[in-house]
């Protein structure tokens, strides 16, 4: 199945997989819970991370057990608390 | 130590300026800047006085901390009793000038009564003194700060004035040090203008004492050892407190056209990467650099250029100057400064965006108070409550970037239609008979977060004794993860009572996310007499809250004002994170209120002011 996860607030520092984009289409194998496609994506560090899918945010606590699928659009925003 | 031990009281009725020690105990109890700042008032000023009254006093409060090299130990702080709000002010700027006249000797200045003709005050070390300001008065403050350098003949002096905002009693006007630092909300700078005083020029070449210089050493170097590596750190570094546009627009939180709406679809002509994006006209982008305040390694002020063929750089300004002043390098957009004159206003271009910005800091005024009282005259104009008549032909439409910026130029100057916006936007609002437009919280304007949403945020808003505030409690993180009101109260009680003490130590308080608050309280033991722990920090901060709270009753406030904008509250999100939500407190204020120790009008119980010692 495909993904398509879109990046904001990360300035420069996106993962490597991203290149120079801030959206990237993820081809994986299996159906994935987010702590998967964060490892995928070479995330280890989630401080200030919020994951959306559409306009719902997944919350920290369900990043084990709620499943992605086949063409959701999710959203990973890097949040700090700001001025 | 750490302390300075001495205050300097400034009569602008008799002309006298005497120093006087300071008082140990409160300084062991509310610490120093906002909390001790916060206690004098309490103690010498009527709360029921008009803020521009000759019986206000405006206090500039170092903390301990200050001039100091621990890590942003610049921050002092202006309270008064706010023009805008009639609350308790406690306006926090960073820049230079705190800790210049903290290293001339003084951990407060209290400036009481108001001078007959305008005067500057002149301070140099043990010597003070008021001067005539009769040829600066009408100056901006980019005029004032060089035309005092050259009259003292002191090059290293450091400033903060007034511009003509100030002068002409623009309600949000703000106090502006070191070119575009500034001492930001709630109408400090209308109180300081009311007292015909200019400005402030100190010289310091005193040092700073600290208790135990070893160990305020290593707690200063274990302190940088969590800071300079921080993600965060970086981040403020690089991309500066622009880059949580995006991240607000698509969560649904970016405040847009009077909070009308919640998702900006012009946000990539305005955020953190637009900056960088290299003119056509010159090469150069518009962000310049970064810049850092006293003893900061964060650097996360900006430094930007307007597009040098623009219009608003060339020709003619309305008082007949020469635009060509714009096109320095000056302060740039705070993520504040671009959301306010930006998505409030609908407003897409860049260019007009940092030139408010510029005139903001030119002249003085709160960019969040101008841009969204602006905002609420758009939603006013579009309603047609405001008419081109009334406007003085300006069509006041959201989105219209060449009236923002010519409504902002009549603000500065008191000047037609401008004359109503520096109202403000509750005063504004009310004028025209529709209150329910102005998007503040007892008088104060709406920041860059959307309360609809960010649950945590709602409440900070509603509670915040100086009005309408997302610095007064650090909410965000857990909103934009949790977007339910479950433990939102005791989040933002607890993040309330510890910016609190941050607020009151010299330093800044966007060091909370960098590093653990244990190391400032590692910072303030070592430096100050006492034992000084994160918990008696907690307890410091929630003092400070109840004293400013007590200030705020005893001012007229009462609960009818912990609450947020109809709009917020009966027009749901459209979209985004918070889609179909209104911001609802009622499960959270009485949770707040307990939780406080206050009784369920919002009055402190006599238990809560005994423990605290109030």
């Amino acid at each position: 199945m495909t993904v398509e996860i879109k990046l904001f607030g990360f300035g420069d520092e996106r993962p490597p997989c991203f290149g120079d984009s801030n959206t990237i289409r993820l081809a994986i194998e299996t159906p994935a819970t987010p702590w998967l496609l964060l490892r995928a994506l070479g995330i280890t560090d989630t401080t200030g991370l919020v994951l959306m899918n559409a306009d719902r945010v997944i919350p920290e606590r369900q990043w084990s057990e709620a499943i992605v699928q086949d063409s959701d659009r999710l959203t990973l925003l890097s949040a700090f608390e700001g001025g | 130590m750490a302390w300075q031990n001495k205050i300097l009281r400034v009569n602008l009725s008799d002309h006298s300026c005497i120093s006087e020690p300071l008082n140990r105990d409160w300084a062991q109890a509310y610490l120093g800047q906002r909390g001790l700042g916060s206690k004098y008032l309490v103690e010498e000023v009527d709360p029921g006085i008009d803020p521009l009254s000759p019986q206000n006093k405006l206090i500039i409060a170092t903390g301990p901390l200050t001039a100091t090299t621990a890590p942003t130990g610049g921050r002092s702080s202006a309270v008064t009793k706010g023009a805008l709000t009639g609350a308790i002010a406690a306006s926090n700027t960073g820049g230079m000038f705190g800790a210049e006249l903290k290293l001339a000797g003084y951990d407060l200045l209290i400036i009481e009564g108001r001078a007959a003709s305008p005067v500057y005050l002149w301070i140099c070390d043990d010597h003070a003194e008021l001067r005539s300001a009769e040829g600066l008065w009408g100056r901006s403050v980019w005029e004032t700060e060089p035309w005092l350098r050259r009259e003292l003949g002191e090059p290293q002096a450091k400033i903060a004035s007034i511009g003509r905002a100030g002068e002409v009693g623009v309600k949000f006007a703000c106090i502006v040090n070191d070119i575009d630092r500034a001492y930001g909300r709630s109408g400090v700078g209308t109180v300081m203008g009311s007292k015909q005083l200019k400005a402030i020029a100190v010289r310091g070449t005193r040092g700073v004492r600290v208790d135990d210089p070893l160990a305020f050493q290593q707690a200063v170097l274990d302190t940088m050892q969590v800071l300079q590596p921080s993600p965060v750190r970086k981040r403020f570094t690089v991309r500066g407190t622009h880059n949580m546009m995006d991240v607000t627009n698509r969560f649904g939180s970016l405040p847009t056209r009077n909070c009308r709406d919640v998702q900006f679809e012009g946000v990539e002509a305005i955020n953190a990467d637009a900056v960088r994006v290299r003119r056509l006209s010159d090469g150069k982008p518009s962000l310049q650099g970064n810049k850092a305040c006293f003893a900061c390694t964060i650097g996360c002020g900006r430094v930007a250029t307007i597009d040098p063929v623009s219009p608003l750089v060339n020709g003619s300004d309305p008082q007949g100057g020469d635009r060509s002043r714009y096109k320095l390098p000056s302060g740039g957009l705070e993520y504040e400064t671009a959301f306010a004159f930006g998505p409030m206003c609908g407003v897409d271009d860049l260019d007009t965006l940092n030139y408010v910005n510029f005139l903001c800091n030119e002249q003085g005024m709160d960019p969040i108070s101008l841009g969204v009282s602006i905002a609420a005259a758009m939603e006013l104009f579009e309603e047609n409550v405001l008419t081109l008549e009334d406007t003085g032909g300006l069509e006041l439409r959201f989105g219209n970037a060449e009236a923002l910026a010519r409504v902002a130029e009549l603000t500065a100057f008191g000047e037609d239609f401008g004359a109503d916006i520096g109202l403000g936007a509750a005063r504004l609002c009310q004028k025209y008979g529709r209150p329910e437009l102005a998007m503040v919280v007892k008088g104060q304007e709406f920041p860059g977060y959307d309360p609809r949403a960010l649950k945590g945020m709602a409440l900070a808003y509603a509670t915040s004794n100086r009005g309408c505030c997302h610095m007064r409690a650090r909410p965000l993180l857990d909103d934009f993860s949790n977007v339910s009101t479950d433990g939102k109260a005791e989040l933002v009680k607890t993040t309330q009572d510890l910016v609190g003490a941050i607020d009151s130590s010299g330093t800044c308080v966007f060091t909370n996310v960098m590093f653990p608050p244990k190391h400032l309280a590692q910072m303030i033991d070592a430096a100050c007499e006492g034992d000084w722990d994160l918990e008696r920090l907690h307890t410091v901060g929630e003092r400070i809250w109840n004293l400013e709270r007590r200030f705020n009753l005893a001012a007229g406030f009462s609960k009818d004002d912990d609450r947020l904008p109809k709009r917020t509250t009966t027009e749901p999100a459209g979209t985004g994170a918070g889609k179909g939500q209104t911001a609802d407190l009622s499960n959270m204020l009485g949770e707040y209120y307990r939780l406080r120790g206050w009784d369920a009008e919002g009055v402190p119980l006599p238990e809560t002011l005994d423990r605290l010692e109030l």
